[in-house]
């Protein structure tokens, strides 16, 4: 009796995780992140392979997402709790697509009547505050997420969390601001031309020190 | 070896597709396999903790804003004792820290590997956008491990039953095979999901090149790679083409199983170890994204599983 049991446990679990694996729209079905240039250009690239408009691919492969997650979500419900319960939840969304306009954040800071001072901007080693914090990958990873504009709240509530902990560090600083610099990623062939892409700030927010009660 | 049929409820055989499948869940081996995923776990994730905990980076993407976070979390279970504060979700790094370490090295196995899980999923389950693939990969297979008999080789747990003259535990195979289907899994569903036009054959192919010039990820300014860029390219579609045939690993395991049986397909498959190359190729892959890019515990978490595409019998005869 038992090994009939480890079978029937053995196909149960499979098949749950099969199931759950099933790629979901998730996210995606947010439009509002489909304006990021990012994705207008998997757009356009995919408009013009296949010989049609960008507009019309777009609506088209919305509906499609929009049935799928729903028949997805369906046959998932049998084996939604036992994932859950066992944390063994599947999602293998992994480098889907290449971020062709990539943030790079920075964090600068001042005090009355000073000049900013950048104290932390990705890939500057001249500017490293928190270092040891931002390499590490959960850290990168809420990193990339507040560069898209659905996550614009955490983005917001993350600046004063920075702020908090610098000015309990720095007396001298009163003021942070929190940005990134969105610039669309060289080609190799403009890497070996020397071209330098233009950046753009994006998402600017500021921490102020509270006053003193 | 075939798959023999499997005794019913009486004694009789139970015959046909489900006796066989029966039989062949209930098969045991040496436990080596297992046991180089249960070591390479519990040293990542003990490590992926300490690191965490030595850097403060814990309570940024742990605790709440008002606790010393950056952003508003789910407490999950925490809420249960009072919220996700420096005074709970420290204590449960330390606790998963020691879990880890406790599995690792095999000391009662099936309790570390419950524990490890458990303080897994409590701590990964916090974070607001602060995890990765390698937060659900930790939590499958320590969910795994619990069952597997891992703690029968190269453990604390072997070296006490050693001393007391009992024989050394085998394990089950059906673990094992979980593993191995978690990996073509993720290997495959991944892959479906790289349908960007930079990914699919017969597009620019420079998908690759342009995730390497991505601040949140790279490890070093990776511009220098631009006069290999055609490399990037051939890169990319193999990468592709390679996470779409992970199903050979299941091809290779199940045609080994039943290696007595006819077929020109399984005869080929047991001519030539296709796990090899597959497996091989995949190595390089690994190790290319770790040595540029910061993918936090993923590499060893995955690569510890290519130990589980292995019986333990053939892992046991190749030392």
């Amino acid at each position: 009796m038992k090994r009939h049991l480890v079978a029937l446990f053995f196909v149960w679990h499979a098949v749950a995780m099969a199931m759950g694996a099933v790629p979901t729209p998730g996210a995606g079905l947010n439009r509002a992140a489909w304006s990021q240039p990012t994705v207008q250009a998997e757009f356009a690239l995919w408009a013009a392979r296949l010989g049609t408009e960008s507009a019309a691919l777009q609506d088209g492969i919305y509906d499609v997402a929009v049935g799928f997650e729903a028949v997805r979500r369906a046959a998932n419900v049998p084996f939604r709790a036992y994932a859950g319960w066992t944390h063994t939840r599947q999602g293998w969304q992994m480098f889907v697509a290449p971020h062709r306009f990539p943030t790079r954040l920075q964090l600068r800071a001042r005090g009355l009547g000073r000049d900013w001072e950048t104290i932390f901007e990705e890939g500057n080693p001249q500017a490293t505050w928190r270092g040891e914090r931002f390499a590490t990958e959960r850290v990168r990873a809420s990193v990339f997420a507040w560069g898209w504009p659905q996550f614009k709240r955490r983005w917001a509530s993350a600046c004063a969390g920075f702020g908090r902990d610098l000015f309990a560090e720095r007396p001298e600083l009163d003021e942070l601001q929190c940005r990134f610099a969105q610039v669309q990623s060289p080609s190799a062939a403009q890497v070996l031309a020397g071209v330098e892409p233009e950046a753009t700030w994006v998402f600017p927010r500021r921490a102020a020190r509270p006053a003193a009660p | 070896m075939g798959v023999p049929a499997a005794g019913g409820p009486s004694g009789r055989a139970v015959t046909g597709r489900w006796g066989a499948l029966v039989a062949a869940v209930a098969r045991r081996e040496p436990a080596t396999a297992v046991a180089v995923v249960r070591i390479v776990y519990g040293v990542a994730i003990a490590a992926h903790h300490l690191r965490l905990a030595l850097t403060g980076t814990w309570r940024w993407i742990w605790l709440p804003p008002e606790a010393g976070g950056l952003v508003p979390i789910d407490g999950g279970l925490f809420d249960l004792v009072g919220g996700p504060t420096a005074d709970t979700v420290g204590p449960a790094v330390g606790f998963t820290i020691v879990a880890a370490i406790a599995l690792a090295v095999g000391w009662g196995t099936p309790v570390a590997a419950a524990a490890t899980a458990f303080g897994w999923a409590v701590t990964t389950g916090l974070g607001a956008n602060a995890g990765g693939s390698y937060d659900l990969l930790g939590g499958n297979v320590c969910f795994l491990l619990i069952f597997a008999g891992s703690g029968g080789a190269w453990s604390v747990d072997a070296w006490r039953r050693r001393r007391r003259g009992l024989p050394v535990a085998d394990a089950p195979v059906w673990p094992r095979w979980l593993m191995v289907w978690q990996l073509v899994l993720m290997y495959s569903t991944t892959a479906w999901q790289k349908v960007s036009a930079g990914w699919v054959l017969g597009g620019p192919a420079d998908a690759l090149w342009y995730i390497l010039q991505q601040p949140t990820w790279q490890l070093r300014d990776m511009r220098w790679v631009a006069p290999y860029y055609p490399l990037t390219q051939a890169m990319t579609s193999l990468t592709w083409a390679w996470e779409h045939a992970a199903v050979v690993l299941v091809a290779a395991a199940w045609f080994r199983a039943t290696r007595c049986r006819p077929g020109w397909l399984r005869a080929q498959f047991n001519r030539f170890d296709v796990r090899a190359p597959y497996l091989a190729f995949g190595v390089l892959l690994h190790l290319g994204i770790e040595l540029t890019m910061e993918v936090g515990a993923f590499t060893p978490f995955t690569l510890a599983l290519y130990a589980a595409c292995f019986s333990g019998d053939e892992l046991t005869r190749r030392r």
